[in-house]
């Protein structure tokens, strides 16, 4: 399968975050793990871009975070800081999913090969 | 681990934002280059901590995503009152006197700003407590508060500070914390200057209040002292504690 680069997710970012992280919270790396097998490894992300994206999310209250102190005290690692989406993380979700569909139909219409 | 922190370091020094928030991008950066480390380290990668750093993509881009992330007042406050502080004690062309001078100034005219809010409750309100104006203390307490900063800050200078500041010095990072603590100083007189007007309203108030009611006017003296003498002295620990935690970051040598 050909892979997606950045500037084709551009926009998209967000909610694939939010998408990630309604089935199930987890930390930056887990996330970007989750994100890279959802693709079947077709997502090429610059892995840093993840962090700037969950700050945004976490200043407009979309996603809530709390450090998990585990890892520290198992590793003596840096903690890690756990994500989960808010209930106007859903909401905001649900919007975006239906722009999507519409903005993949109508393109989809226009791009279609003729028969 | 050393060059993952270097690496992470190079990223988050220059952003503008609180040292919390730097804080919690360095952590998460750093949990997040060991874990690539480890990953590339099982499928037995040549050189995994450059492949680590390499996934995490260009450091002036990522640098400019997190700076874009910053709220505006996050970036406000530590760009006027600390970073621009922080800049005050390194050295420059210009003298002790107009770099303390000038960081003087931007501290006390911060906190003229705040203290615009409670110059407007007096102006709605009115002020009870006619015989005194409220205003005056308030003058005398922030001019004094200004020379207090002017002259901390040139002796600061004045004391040879770039043998202190070194950046492989430990004291510099006990230092710093003393200079936070001077800027929290000023907030403390800023939070007594709340307390004293609270004060005017109230005074005329509680005249004719029967006695159990009447503690609180006792306990008001004790209060004004000792409140902010308690959030000082926890104030100046925290930044003490804090500081002592951003040490083994800021003594990175981050240049090529």
């Amino acid at each position: 399968m050909s892979k997606i680069e950045k500037d084709m997710l551009r926009g998209h970012l967000d909610g694939l975050v939010l998408s990630i992280l309604e089935k199930d919270s987890g930390h930056g790396y887990d996330i970007l793990k989750r994100l890279r097998e959802e693709s079947q490894d077709t997502l090429q992300l610059k892995e840093g871009s993840l962090y700037p994206a969950l700050y945004r999310l976490e200043e407009a209250a979309l996603v809530k975070a709390r450090w998990d102190e585990s890892n520290a005290a198992k590793s003596k690692g840096p903690r890690r800081r756990v994500y989960s989406i808010t209930p106007k993380g859903e909401k905001m979700l649900g919007r975006q999913r239906e722009k999507w569909t519409h903005f993949s139909q109508i393109i989809g219409r226009i791009m279609e090969a003729p028969s | 681990m050393n060059k993952l922190k270097i690496h992470v370091e190079k990223i988050v020094r220059p952003i503008r934002a609180s040292d919390r928030s730097k804080m919690k991008m360095r952590e998460e950066l750093l949990g997040h280059l060991l874990a690539g480390h480890k990953e590339a380290l099982s499928l037995g990668k040549n050189n995994p901590i450059d492949a680590a750093i390499n996934q995490l993509g260009n450091t002036d881009r990522l640098r400019d995503e997190l700076q874009a992330s910053v709220s505006h007042l996050e970036q406000f406050c530590a760009l006027r009152l600390k970073t621009n502080l922080e800049q005050s004690f390194k050295p420059s062309s210009k003298s002790d006197f107009t770099l303390a001078l000038r960081a003087s100034m931007e501290v006390v005219f911060f906190c003229a700003l705040l203290l615009l809010l409670p110059a407007l409750a007096v102006a709605i309100l009115g002020n009870p407590s006619k015989e005194v104006s409220t205003y005056v203390p308030i003058i005398i307490i922030f001019a004094s508060m200004g020379v207090a900063f002017l002259i901390s800050t040139f002796a600061y200078r004045a004391l040879h500070f770039p043998q202190i500041t070194h950046p492989s010095s430990s004291a510099s990072c006990y230092l710093k914390g003393v200079i936070e603590t001077m800027n929290w100083l000023v907030m403390i007189g800023l939070f007594l200057t709340f307390i004293g007007i609270l004060d005017h309203w109230i005074y005329p108030l509680t005249s004719d209040i029967p006695f159990p009611e009447v503690l609180l006017i006792v306990a008001r003296q004790p209060i004004l002292i000792f409140m902010p003498a308690i959030s000082f002295l926890v104030t100046a620990y925290a930044a003490y504690v804090t500081r002592k935690q951003y040490m083994a970051w800021d003594n990175l040598e981050i240049t090529e």
